[in-house]
């Protein structure tokens, strides 16, 4: 360690590794996961989730959450602040446009919406 | 990067590897490979949480839950569950007493409300054996700042300023420590950690050690910085297999990224640590003993002055320091001292860390600011005493220290506070009596430790506290005599006077405090032959009430030496010469007929 520049850029990297036991994000992914949620393909929509946030190296929340009741499963709600936003009947690649649009853009996919 | 979605805690403290934590982390491993979350969850082995009677505790993030007493058998119902469907599994989670709803969370739970936790701040957050996630939680922040931005003179003033105080038992202002290392002259200085924990129940180091090993790293470069030192000595017992393998581990790390070793932060300051292992005499936590052991000779101590901050290890000047003093070192230099002074009480400022033990609800490990009350601690924290009995009295400062009676419940803790009651802060044991402990096997308990880890140097402690034992123990047996009481004060003001190190001064403590608070105790033994809370054997019969007995059979069952006859449906007898005293029988009677 030759300076402190060099500490608190090796900082900012672990701090990615340690986020999710001490901060609260701004952004939180919540999956529907019950029983029919999972049937219908939760598990695939939270990896393409996973796989997007890392791609983007973003500071979000997943979260599975089997109290999301709907008939359109898989539910994907998207919570930035105090905003929350219900898609239904989300695939994987819609999930990918989820993030593409909403989560990085901002815009909500009007197809998917279920409700606000 | 790899990305998680949800990191499962687990705590590898040494009290939760001793009920079972490391089946759980390899259930853990399995269940989640089965299940293919091995790339979307992350399991991390931490530190102490603190709760340890509670483990082994698991707590899954982003939610916060907070699972305790896991086995390895709940582990794929707690994959399957909270992990893939997201639903936490509730009766896994803590139960504050009193109330139907669990505690979901971390912050619900009475035990950790009232905490602050500075010294712990790393324990059960972070991965010990992992540099990066101590570096993400502002590590080495501090050794970066003063040796940028501060000549160690302003270090010194920082800590001077703070109010630390010693937390190993003394309570000696650490600034002023530091300074008289700083200011001795010697080509060669020394800074050295004292982890020789010895007091019976205390386990805040090795806890320190277990899950946050490089905050002591980083506040010993700190210090060799300040005092002019570029060798550092952990001394730590070769009881904490866990602490040292850890520490081992962080050195390493540490020495890698070049946060140990020459030149550090291109500062030009030199700084490296070894380890010493101690063998686990309780009197090698005295100062000038420890010393002697890190040289390789016995441990015994030698007279003061000089101090080892003029005269130490190899006759150089050497700062010695304890465990948790130094985990408050990184903290003070970046949040600075006024924000340290404004926690704690007016001559004693910060938190302490207690290890509480004995008959109290909730044990473990607690941080609280100076000043909290004992009430506070074992009633809100601690949770109150076991099966609704009565608080008789707590010990604190461990076989150095002194009871504190039902009276003072409500004495904020401090330095001072405890003196002033005829105990001390010692290195923060804690342990808590009910209604059913005699205070004077009490006094018996901890004079027979420090009868036993005297070091036999110096006479009025190595015979003196030989002497104490004999009448404690004749008391205990029954045999207590008229005048026992004046002899053993006669001999504690003789020990604590003439001793040579702390070991032998504060050694008759115990005896004088329960006689402080509880004399009519020693005089029940000495002049009834009743020992009132029915511990001592010699003092205690048993018998059985005819007008009760039922015939049961039940204690006649239970006894373990066959010492309880009768007929079925008849009364029955104990027979004296053959009961041992065991109580078992009492247990096991369901109408109340046995006395003691």
């Amino acid at each position: 360690m030759r300076s402190i520049e060099e500490l608190n850029r090796l900082r900012e990297q672990a701090r990615a590794e340690i986020r999710l036991r001490v901060e609260q994000p701004a952004v939180r992914i919540i999956i529907g996961s019950n029983t029919t949620a999972i049937a219908a393909g939760a598990r695939e929509v939270s990896r393409v989730a996973l796989e997007e946030a890392a791609k983007h190296q973003l500071e979000l929340e997943i979260v599975h959450d089997s109290s999301v009741e709907d008939q359109a499963q898989p539910v994907v709600v998207v919570e930035k602040g105090e905003e929350k936003v219900y898609y239904g009947g989300v695939t994987a690649a819609a999930m990918r446009e989820i993030f593409s649009q909403h989560i990085l853009g901002n815009r909500i996919v009007s197809n998917l919406l279920l409700r606000k | 990067m790899a990305f998680y979605r949800s990191h499962v805690l687990v705590c590898a403290g040494t009290g939760c590897i001793s009920s079972g934590c490391k089946a759980v982390e390899e259930a853990f491993r399995r269940e989640l490979d089965n299940h293919n979350l091995s790339d979307e969850v992350k399991i991390v082995k931490t530190g102490c949480f603190g709760f340890c009677r509670m483990g082994p505790i698991v707590i899954i993030y982003p939610e916060g839950a907070f699972y305790c007493q896991v086995t390895a058998e709940d582990v794929s119902e707690l994959v399957e569950q909270h992990l893939i469907k997201g639903r936490i599994v509730e009766r896994l989670l803590f139960r504050n007493p009193n109330e139907d709803k669990p505690a979901a969370l971390f912050g619900d739970i009475e035990f950790y409300k009232k905490q602050k936790r500075i010294a712990l701040r790393n324990c059960g957050v972070i991965n010990p054996e992992s540099i990066h996630e101590y570096i993400a939680r502002d590590g080495y922040q501090a050794l970066a700042k003063v040796l940028y931005y501060m000549k160690p003179e302003e270090v010194i003033d920082v800590v001077k300023k703070s109010g630390l105080r010693g937390r190993g038992g003394g309570g000696f202002p650490t600034g002023l420590k530091w300074e008289f290392a700083a200011r001795a002259q010697g080509d060669q200085k020394y800074v050295v950690c004292n982890a020789d924990e010895g007091d019976p129940g205390a386990f805040m180091d090795r806890s320190t050690l277990e899950g946050d090993p490089h905050s002591i790293i980083e506040a010993m470069a700190i210090a060799g910085y300040a005092v002019g030192a570029s060798q550092g000595y952990v001394y730590v017992r070769a009881e904490y297999p866990v602490a040292v393998r850890r520490l081992r581990i962080a050195i390493e790390h540490a020495r890698r990224l070049g946060l140990l070793g020459t030149n550090i932060f291109d500062s030009g300051f030199d700084f490296d640590i070894e380890i010493r292992l101690g063998a686990g005499a309780f009197v090698c936590g005295e100062e000038t003993a420890l010393l002697a052991s890190i040289e390789g000779q016995r441990g015994m101590p030698r007279p003061r002055p000089p101090y080892p901050a003029v005269k130490g290890l190899w006759g150089k000047p050497t700062l010695i320091n304890n465990v948790e003093t130094f985990a408050n070192i990184p903290p003070i230099i970046l949040k600075g001292a006024d924000w340290f002074a404004s926690i704690g009480t007016e001559n004693s400022k910060g938190t302490k860390v207690f290890a509480l033990a004995g008959d109290v609800n909730n044990t473990g490990l607690v941080e609280v600011p100076m000043g909290t009350t004992l009430r506070e601690i074992v009633y809100d924290i601690g949770g109150g005493i076991p099966d609704g009995k009565k608080f008789k009295a707590a010990q604190t400062g461990g076989p150095s220290g002194g009871c504190i009676p039902a009276d003072y419940l409500d004495v904020p803790i401090d330095f001072e506070s405890l003196q002033k009651i005829g105990s001390m802060m010692g290195s923060g044991g804690l342990i808590v009596m009910d209604e059913d402990t005699c205070m004077v096997d009490l006094a018996l308990f901890f004079l027979e430790f420090t009868q036993d880890e005297s070091c036999g140097k110096c006479i009025p402690c190595r015979e003196g506290t030989k002497r104490m034992l004999e009448v404690l123990r004749r008391i205990t047996q029954g045999k207590g005599r008229p005048g026992d009481i004046e002899l053993l004060e006669e001999l504690a003001e003789m020990v604590s006077k003439a001793s040579l190190c702390g070991l032998g001064q504060t050694a008759p403590n115990p005896v004088l405090s329960t006689l402080k608070y509880f004399r009519d105790e020693y005089e029940a033994h000495i002049y009834e032959k009743r020992c009132p809370a029915g511990v001592c054997k010699a003092l205690v019969d048993y018998t059985i009430d005819a007008n009760k007995c039922r015939g049961c059979t039940l204690c006649a069952k239970a006894c373990p030496v066959g010492a309880i006859s009768g007929e079925v449906r008849k009364p029955h007898q104990i027979d004296p010469d053959k009961c041992i005293k065991c109580g078992a029988c009492i247990e096991k009677c369901p109408f109340g007929a046995i006395e003691r």
